[in-house]
């Protein structure tokens, strides 16, 4: 396993250092560490200014939508589970418009917090209701569509609240929900990483409840597991990543779902501290790589990221579901 | 005898009541110079608007614009439209404009949602119940329309046709495709109110309002046309992951050219708009000392969008412009004056020295 491990980590190195020194336009293969002769500013504010912060928010979005989407298929014992599938990212979603809305009677700074408060607020509200489902609707494809309408729900209502809304605040809403990668800066990345951190890190205490859900609810319980404190930690980890990300980069899709099925795929096992560090590296890379496919089509077509990532990952989420009912 | 003479006399009536067939024949076509999706002719009894189809330029559908008096004289096969239209709806705020510049607001008993209007007259008119304010055409009832008598709904055309069309056609009630946001010579978008003229009956006046624009805003372009000094400009903002600007050959690049600016997406093909990352527009913009159209009300609301537009050079001088203080008003009335957009522009290019602007402002810090 720790082989895996190094090889990935080397792996994810080598697309960071791909990433930023791919070349953009007419630029050479790592123009910013090594500008020409009177660009040097210009390049270093490239590097530092956009390159830098929409590279660490690749890693933080990929590696914590992914740890998100893991959490949630062992939580709910369903491999189809993921922050946006089960419609916590519509919660997220909700709130945020929510708070727009409810903008004129806010700040600019509290407005911003706000976004992530709400956003995060949003995540949870839908995770609990998403669990109080789980504890009634036994069938996990049930439980898929209990999220698909808790999404289609939350359209209908935020499409009414904008309809009412004024034009300035429609525009804020719909710049937010288009998604985006470029609009962290360098000065909220120490706040971002260190809530994704410490989120990230949190997980690793949850270890052994986890490892114990795997086994079934009755099992976890007999192995010592106190189910509901589990169930609350769990869902308030998911819901601070969730919102953390949502609100940053605005509604990101199937990243949780189909990174921690590839992660299990490679990784064979159940331990959740192996499959933690494997969905942590590949969620990240896979952002990553999204990210640099999108620079890549640059010079032909200007890709939103959650457009990307649902175009790779609405075949996968179709094929899993397939495979699943083969098996069923 | 008295039988020829029966017939004779039945000859002659109904050829009497048949329109002559010298009335189909135009009399007089309405020069429309600028604008490429409408045309204009008229006949004896008639006049027949034809809108045009802005992908292909073949006619879309064609309506009889008949007064009452000579309905018996309106071609078949074509929609008949009773003018002077008495109770229209208009369902874009850029209708308002024009209906207002030939002072024919009064015909106005439904209208686009009033969030996105500015004109007194018309909000007035909502508040008090007068005038009913649809939020979009799928929000429209057929109840709504037959209520309040309303006989044209005047709807800016995507080329799909109106939702329901033919059932409200049943209930003589019809709807017209305004493709003035497609034209691309300003002048073409202001020759739309040609079209509200011939509806409304105020035709000459249209006409005049018109010939005024067209004269104010070449005289302003030609007095510009030699100017040396152009400063780079950039237009637009960040959507997504995408900043939209438009492409060299449309309708702004063509305002910004006439207003003696050197925009820095010129050279970019094509009539709509074109696409760029935000890097890419970072590096392009090094030397572009204007902005405009950034879609903020001030230099914090700009930078609340984007943390990095606070590294543009324009932003940095605080060179940054736009109508966002008051939006409505600049779709309201920028299509049919956009002579007052012209002479903005010029104003903020440097070009006319002592002006005030009507549409734009400064964003402030």
């Amino acid at each position: 396993m720790k082989r895996l491990h190094v090889f990935l980590l080397f792996f994810l190195v080598a697309l960071v250092v791909l990433t930023l020194g791919f070349p953009h336009q007419e630029e050479q293969w790592f123009e910013s560490f090594f500008p020409a002769v009177g660009k040097e500013k210009f390049q270093y504010i490239l590097l530092t200014e956009f390159r830098i912060p929409r590279l660490v928010i690749a890693l933080v979005a990929g590696a914590s939508l992914s740890v998100c989407g893991l959490l949630l298929q062992t939580l709910l014992n369903n491999p189809l589970a993921g922050p946006s599938i089960l419609g916590l990212t519509s919660g997220a979603h909700l709130f945020v418009a929510l708070t727009i809305l409810a903008a004129g009677y806010l700040s600019g700074t509290l407005l911003d917090l706000s976004i992530t408060v709400a956003s995060a607020a949003g995540s949870l509200l839908f995770g609990l209701i998403i669990l109080l489902m789980a504890s009634r609707v036994k069938s996990q494809v049930s439980l898929l569509l209990v999220g698909m309408m808790l999404g289609t729900f939350v359209s209908a209502v935020t499409g009414i609240l904008l309809s009412k809304s004024d034009p300035n605040a429609l525009k804020a809403f719909t710049l937010w929900s288009f998604g985006s990668l470029q609009q962290v800066n360098l000065s909220q990345l120490p706040v971002v990483l260190a809530i994704s951190l410490l989120g990230i890190a949190a997980t690793f205490f949850l270890v052994k409840p986890l490892n114990g859900l795997v086994l079934g609810e009755r099992q976890a319980t007999v192995l010592g597991v106190h189910l509901r404190r589990s169930q609350w930690q769990i869902l308030t980890v998911v819901s601070v990543l969730t919102g953390l990300v949502t609100a940053f980069c605005g509604p990101i899709a199937f990243v949780g779902l189909i990174v921690p099925n590839i992660v299990k795929i490679f990784y064979k096992t159940a331990n959740h501290r192996v499959l933690l560090v494997g969905t942590i590296i590949i969620g990240a890379g896979f952002m990553l790589l999204c990210d640099l496919l999108i620079v890549v089509l640059e010079p032909y077509i200007v890709l939103p990221i959650n457009s990307l990532t649902s175009l790779i990952g609405a075949p996968v989420a179709v094929a899993l579901l397939l495979k699943k009912m083969r098996h069923a | 005898m008295r039988i020829l003479g029966l017939i004779l006399l039945c000859f002659f009536l109904v050829k009497c009541g048949q329109p002559s067939e010298n009335s189909n024949q135009i009399d007089q076509t309405v020069e429309v110079r600028y604008a490429k999706h409408f045309k204009l002719a008229q006949h004896e009894h008639y006049t027949v608007l034809s809108i045009l189809q802005p992908e292909t330029g073949k006619v879309e559908r064609e309506y009889a614009l008949v007064k009452k008096a000579d309905k018996s004289f309106a071609p078949a096969g074509m929609d008949q439209l009773e003018v002077p239209v008495k109770r229209m709806a208009v369902l874009s705020t850029t209708h308002i404009g024009m209906l207002d510049a030939i002072d024919a607001l009064d015909c106005v008993k439904g209208a686009t949602d009033k969030n996105f209007i500015s004109n007194k007259q018309i909000l007035k008119g909502i508040n008090a119940g007068d005038i009913v304010g649809f939020s979009d055409e799928t929000a429209i009832t057929p109840e709504q329309l037959l209520g309040n008598e309303i006989s044209v709904v005047v709807y800016s055309g995507f080329g799909k046709g109106f939702p329901n069309e033919d059932k409200l056609k049943q209930l003589e009630v019809l709807a017209l495709a305004d493709y003035d946001w497609r034209e691309e010579h300003p002048l073409g978008k202001a020759e739309w109110i040609k079209v509200f003229g011939f509806l409304t009956g105020k035709e000459q006046q249209a006409m005049a309002y018109f010939a005024t624009v067209e004269k104010t805003y070449n005289e302003t372009k030609k007095k510009l046309q030699n100017a040396k000094q152009r400063p780079k400009v950039l237009v637009g903002s960040l959507i997504g992951e995408s900043w939209f600007a438009p492409a060299g050959e449309s309708y702004m690049a063509q305002l910004l050219r006439d207003a003696g600016a050197d925009y820095l997406y010129k050279d970019m093909k094509g009539t709509g708009s074109c696409e760029r990352t935000l890097e890419q527009v970072f590096k392009d913009q090094e030397a572009t000392k204007l902005w405009i159209n950034a879609g903020a009300t001030s230099l914090p609301d700009l930078l609340k969008q984007q943390q990095k537009y606070g590294l543009f050079t324009s932003f940095k001088e605080g060179k940054v412009y736009c109508y966002t203080h008051n939006s409505n008003y600049f779709w309201e009335m920028g299509a049919a004056n956009p002579h007052w957009v012209l002479n903005d522009l010029a104003i903020i290019c440097g070009q006319q020295k002592g002006g005030k602007l009507h549409f734009y402002k400064q964003l402030e810090r």
